[in-house]
């Protein structure tokens, strides 16, 4: 009957507290949003990097190296030689060198131009490796290799042929079937930026690149090695990716680059990197934190003057409950209890709209970003928030819960 | 037995200004009665209920009601008191807007030591029959309902947990002529049949023929009130 008297209480009086419950509810949403996304993106970067011990690319900021190369975020670098390529590839230290060419994509997912070992070294979350769950790596010139989110919203499978052009993609009618990839591999799910990517191999991409008539040349002898066709090897690549034999090695690289002068390329350790990122965007993100708790304080201020002045209507509801026997301390509940609750229903709504809006704009997410976010946001982090917030609203209903109790006690 | 018994009772709402407002030697009301009281605006009536339900207590003197000695009590259990053994009607806002007739019933049985829910369902289903309560209207909210309606409801309130004494206090004012005589006849049939002691206040002198007994405030109150 109290919870029954309480939440139809707050029905009644839906016009103030619907503006109350909207005001709260967006502030939580922001709130709630800012936090999730933020433990998300920090789980989601970090795995996609883990395994590469150094990024090698042309003098650029650190972290649009960083965002372009892996999240293809951000502005385009500039091209560093293939020769600084192979004199990275046969330094000693390094255990493994990965060159990748961006620039292109398909139908909004990113193409990388790579080598076929990308597929035994890169690695993802706690160090695993790529695995297929359909097909193998490309050997071919026309062979592409997909990531799952790309299998999954295309609906490509195995054997499917589809069609790469520069820059423009499936939407382009010109050179439909000159250069038709065919799909030899489907790899598992990773939760990084590979499930959305097409590999292909450098000199494939190469290919695309090519004139009409010799791109067609080409098409004849598709179903050689690849290592027949050395006038295809690029001249140049977006960024090497490096495996050290020891980590330990890992600074002492990375100055050796930065300061070689035969080319002016930059060397950046992706943890390092990673974590200053997240420094330069932990202002925006307190700042976002401070609006969103401030509005929402100043929301509980207004709930509890909405409620101050809505006891004043209630004299009469006070007199008749204190006449059919309710004690003053009933009548302090039953507005205490309003007042959580409208607290309660926006905390719901703002997580449902959240649950709502992430499941909407994963794939967005996913496909722009390269940012896999998980639409559940209930964790322990999200409980204790709004715990606090329970309290404040405790907190904020204890004038008008008090004026009700000394109007119940007057009688 | 007596329903209510008053000794030298001495009331004021505040210590400071020390004017009394009611001063009452010796009164009683039988069990069983239907007393209608009546009294000029301002002359205490509403503030004698008051002290009869327990709300509000004397500077000095004794009250029982229904043999129990209010004095004694303490506030907490004055409540528990009212809620269980007296029914009380108001001019008006005899029920809460935002619950319906039966919610507003249920809600009078919540406070109450005597209710039994096993038999709740049917025992608000009977009364609001007798009232003559439509049961399309049970459900609806109570501010969708006609004053008389919602005086009738105000009835069933009251009687719900079977009290021993009724009071209203100008139950009957916001009512027509038609609406108060039925309305009257009916509080009075329910408390005759229930045995319930009854304390009616009006100052509309028309209505003193309906009961069997009445009273003016100020020929038990020795006190001139200054209007
Ligand atoms: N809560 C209160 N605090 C202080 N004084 C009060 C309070 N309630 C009533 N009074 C004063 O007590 C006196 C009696 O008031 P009461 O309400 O008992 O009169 P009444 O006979 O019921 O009048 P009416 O017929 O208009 O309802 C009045 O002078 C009133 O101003
Ligand atoms: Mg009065």
């Amino acid at each position: 009957m109290f919870f029954r008297l309480a939440s139809k209480s707050i029905i009644y009086r839906k016009g103030s507290v619907m503006l109350t419950i909207i005001a709260l509810s967006i502030s939580m949403l922001v709130m709630f949003g800012v936090e999730h996304i933020r433990e998300q993106a920090k789980v989601s970067f970090s795995n996609s990097v883990s395994g590469v011990d150094i990024i090698v690319g042309t003098r650029t900021g650190e972290l649009n190296l960083l965002l372009y190369s892996v999240f293809r975020m951000g502005k385009p670098t500039n091209n560093m030689s293939w020769q600084s390529y192979t004199n990275l590839k046969n330094n000693p230290q390094v255990k493994w060198a990965l060159p990748i060419s961006l620039g292109d994509s398909h139908r909004g997912y990113r193409v990388l131009g790579t080598t076929s070992n990308y597929f035994d070294y890169f690695s993802y979350g706690e160090k695993q490796a790529l695995e297929f769950s359909n097909g193998d790596k490309f050997n071919h010139l026309f062979d592409v290799v997909i990531g799952s989110e790309v299998a999954k919203s295309l609906k490509y499978q195995l054997g499917d042929q589809l069609t790469l052009a520069h820059g423009i993609g499936s939407t382009s009618f010109t050179n439909h079937t000159d250069t038709p990839f065919k799909i030899v591999g489907v790899l598992k799910p990773t939760g990084t930026a590979v499930d959305q990517t097409l590999h292909i191999s450098l000199q494939g991409l190469e290919a695309i690149h090519l004139s009409a008539s010799k791109r067609k040349e080409l098409l004849n002898k598709a179903q050689q090695p690849l290592t027949n066709f050395v006038e295809l090897q690029p001249q140049s690549v977006t960024a090497v990716m490096l495996g050290l034999k020891s980590r330990l090695s890992a600074f002492q690289l990375q100055r050796n680059i930065n300061t070689n002068n035969e080319e002016p390329l930059m060397a950046l350790l992706p943890g390092v990197a990673l974590s200053e990122l997240w420094q330069t965007l932990s202002v925006a993100e307190s700042t976002l934190r401070l609006i969103s708790s401030l509005v929402i304080i100043s929301t509980l201020f207004g709930l509890s003057a909405m409620l101050l002045a809505s006891i004043r209507e209630r004299q009469q509801e006070i007199k008749l409950l204190r006449m059919i026997g309710a004690s003053p301390f009933f009548i302090y509940w039953l507005i205490e209890l309003e007042a959580l609750l409208i607290t309660l229903v926006s905390a719901f709504i703002a997580i449902v709209l959240l649950t709502v809006g992430l499941t909407a704009s994963k794939s967005f997410l996913l496909t722009h970003y390269g940012l896999s976010v998980n639409a559940n946001i209930l964790s322990v982090n999200t409980l204790i928030t709004v715990s606090i917030l329970l309290f404040l609203t405790f907190l904020a209903a204890i004038p008008p819960a008090f004026m009700a109790f000394k109007e119940a006690n007057r009688r | 037995m007596n329903a209510i018994e008053i000794n030298n009772l001495e009331f004021s709402y505040s210590i400071k200004s020390e004017q009394n407002i009611l001063k009452i030697a010796d009164w009683s009301v039988k069990q069983g009665e239907q007393l209608f009281i009546h009294g000029p605006s301002g002359s205490g009536k509403s503030t004698l209920l008051n002290i009869i339900c327990g709300l509000q207590l004397p500077q000095s003197g004794e009250i029982k009601v229904l043999g129990e000695a209010l004095n004694n009590m303490s506030k907490r259990q004055r409540d528990k008191y009212r809620a269980a053994h007296i029914g009380y009607i108001f001019q008006q806002f005899n029920l809460i807007d935002y619950l319906n007739a039966i919610e507003n019933i249920k809600l009078a049985t919540h406070f109450s030591p005597n209710t039994k829910p096993s038999t709740l369902a049917a025992q608000i289903d009977n009364i609001l029959t007798t009232l003559k309560l439509d049961a399309k209207d049970w459900h609806r909210p109570v501010n969708q309902l006609s004053i008389g309606q919602q005086q009738r409801v105000g009835i069933a309130r009251a009687l719900i947990n079977q009290p021993k004494l009724i009071i209203a206090d100008e139950p009957t004012s916001s009512l027509d002529q038609v609406a108060k005589d039925s309305f009257i006849s009916l509080l009075t049939s329910l408390c005759e049949e229930n045995a319930t002691t009854l304390l009616f206040v009006s100052h509309d002198m028309s209505l003193q023929n309906h009961f069997n007994s009445s009273i003016a405030l100020n020929s038990i109150n020795h006190l001139k009130v200054k209007n």
